[in-house]
């Protein structure tokens, strides 16, 4: 009875997550089709004019319609926040792959040295390559996943360690398969839910630093914006102008609600011990 | 390769240790599994492992297939040497030598049917035997090939994980445990292949077992071991009529043979 209650309960917030995610990529998809606005001209004859008709979410200091600048900063918050996601993971599934299965000297001195990594003041480091090199996208999304695979590689290395020594994979080594073939299309398969776990829990802690970053001004540059430059272009009267940062910290927020009601019913629905 | 002389398998001084966490960072625990064993196994022989649970007759079978440290000691298959600097068999050896694993609910991928298992042994090795007429041979319908392992019984799988040793057509099988969980037909028609095999084609066995009556079914040579070395080594009959150590007495006892 309350096994029946608790999966009810984590297929529900897999479909939550889901539905909300749903809406917003939508929104920031064939959203443009409701605006006949466009997201960077400006026009200065109707600056900071508060929601109406004409402009749904009001309007910024440069007459810039706020519901247009949302969508096209939803699409470059999520390509840069996906990006990122991809490439730390991609860095962290093959180095938890290789360090678990090499192991001895190669797997200490390459888990140290993620130690060390994680131990690292990352923002500050980010700060400092940005604040010197300048901000560009590519570089932004570099920066994001150099900082985040630590992380994964070390969950990939621990199930690989545990995978490593189960009969299957020594069945496959005893038949003469390659080191490649073992892991990518026997281990991997088996370890992917950990993964595709982390990959969300990732991409929710991207959105949030790159969106941190860019309200203080050093992510995306204006004009182009990322939900978190739209917030930044709100701080200047808060109170008075709240129709610039409420929607787009209203789109952070729920977004990063969403990836995690996904992220708490796929690990829910990975556990190895939960009854079929 | 084919009038191969002298023994298949030659073992000789065999010492295999485990390290049990560490002490610090430069020294660690370690555990004495198997002490200085040494063997040999002429073509077409059956040699048998006989001894109580932990006293490291898996171990044996892990040194030989190089998936534990073995710290001292040499093992030879046709001459060649298994143990290389970086304590992984030959590529091309591999093949030829074929492990059953005891534990063989994880013997088998969970996430693979079992055909894959089969298409993809013969995708490197293309001359090897049909996957159905394997799975036939050890009482399977091939039907299987569809399944995934948790739909399988226990001894299914393990009927599975002899088909699949014997896919790439090996010269040895190293069988830990092979019939423990089959019904006694089952494991009569098993012993009954295992035996065929051995006629047939001239296949080696190395077959490690705590159950002394099916042992003796196969064994052409048994080895009593204890505590990670071996007392004695003889023929089952000879060791029924006439151990040379008290403690092969009293597990022959204890398993009801005297
Ligand atoms: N990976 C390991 N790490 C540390 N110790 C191990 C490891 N594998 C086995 N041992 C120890 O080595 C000893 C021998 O183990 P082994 O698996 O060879 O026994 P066995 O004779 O096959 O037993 P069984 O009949 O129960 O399978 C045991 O005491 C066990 O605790
Ligand atoms: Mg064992």
């Amino acid at each position: 009875m309350n096994n029946l209650h608790t999966k009810s309960k984590m297929g529900g917030s897999l479909r939550a997550g889901c539905g909300i995610l749903l809406f917003i990529l939508l929104f920031i998809l064939i959203g443009r089709l409701l605006t006949p606005y466009d997201h960077l001209s400006q026009n200065l004859a109707e600056a900071l004019e508060s929601p109406s008709r004409s402009h749904w979410l009001g309007t910024d200091h440069y007459g810039r319609d706020i519901f247009t600048r949302l969508i096209y900063g939803g699409q470059l918050t999520w390509i840069i926040a996906i990006f990122a996601t991809l490439i730390a993971i991609v860095i962290g599934t093959l180095v938890g792959l290789f360090t678990a299965w090499w192991g001895g000297w190669f797997d200490l001195i390459v888990m140290r040295l993620v130690d060390v990594a994680l131990a690292f003041p990352r923002i500050f480091i980010v700060l400092l390559v940005i604040g010197l090199g300048g901000s560009s996208i590519e570089l932004l999304i570099w920066l994001l996943a150099l900082f985040s695979w630590m992380e994964t590689a070390r969950i990939v290395r621990a199930e690989v360690s545990t995978h490593k020594n189960f009969a299957y994979v020594k069945a496959a080594r005893a038949s003469g398969l390659g080191t490649n073939r073992i892991l990518f299309r026997h281990i991997f398969p088996n370890i992917a839910g950990p993964v595709i776990v982390s990959a969300i829990l990732l991409i929710t802690n991207i959105i949030l630093v790159e969106s941190s970053l860019s309200f203080l001004g050093l992510g995306v540059q204006p004009p182009f914006a990322s939900w978190g430059t739209i917030l930044n272009e709100g701080k200047i009267d808060p109170l008075g102008n709240w129709w610039i940062s409420v929607p787009a910290g209203v789109c952070i927020l729920v977004t990063v609600a969403g990836f995690n009601l996904i992220g708490d019913g796929l690990r829910d629905l990975f556990d190895p011990y939960r009854l079929n | 390769m084919a009038n191969f002389q002298g023994p298949i398998l030659d073992v000789h001084n065999l010492c295999v240790e485990y390290s049990t966490g560490s002490v610090n960072l430069f020294s660690r625990k370690r555990k004495s599994a198997v002490k200085n064993i040494s063997f040999q196994i002429q073509t077409g022989e059956c040699f048998a492992v006989f001894g109580e649970s932990g006293c490291g007759k898996s171990s044996i079978i892990n040194a030989i297939l190089a998936f534990v440290p073995v710290t001292k000691g040499l093992i030879q298959f046709e001459n060649q040497n298994l143990l290389h600097l970086f304590s992984s068999v030959p590529r091309w050896i591999r093949p030829q030598i074929q492990p059953v694993f005891q534990d063989f609910h994880q013997a088998l991928n969970p996430r693979r049917q079992i055909g894959s298992l089969f298409k993809e042994i013969r995708s490197i090795y293309p001359d090897r035997p049909d996957s159905a007429e394997l799975l036939n041979r050890v009482g399977l319908h091939c039907d299987v090939l569809h399944a995934y392992p948790h739909q399988l019984s226990g001894g299914q799988k393990q009927r599975v994980g002899l088909a699949r040793a014997l896919s790439t057509n090996p010269k040895m099988l190293l069988l830990d445990e092979p019939v423990t969980s089959q019904d006694l037909s089952i494991a009569a028609q098993i012993l009954g292949l295992l035996k065929t095999l051995q006629k047939e084609r001239k296949l080696t066995f190395l077959l490690v077992s705590h159950n002394f009556s099916i042992l003796r079914l196969l064994a052409d040579q048994v080895a009593i071991m204890k505590d990670g070395g071996f007392l004695e080594i003889n023929t089952p009959g000879q060791l029924i009529a006439n151990p040379q150590h008290d403690y092969t007495e009293s597990i022959l006892k204890q398993s009801g043979i005297r």
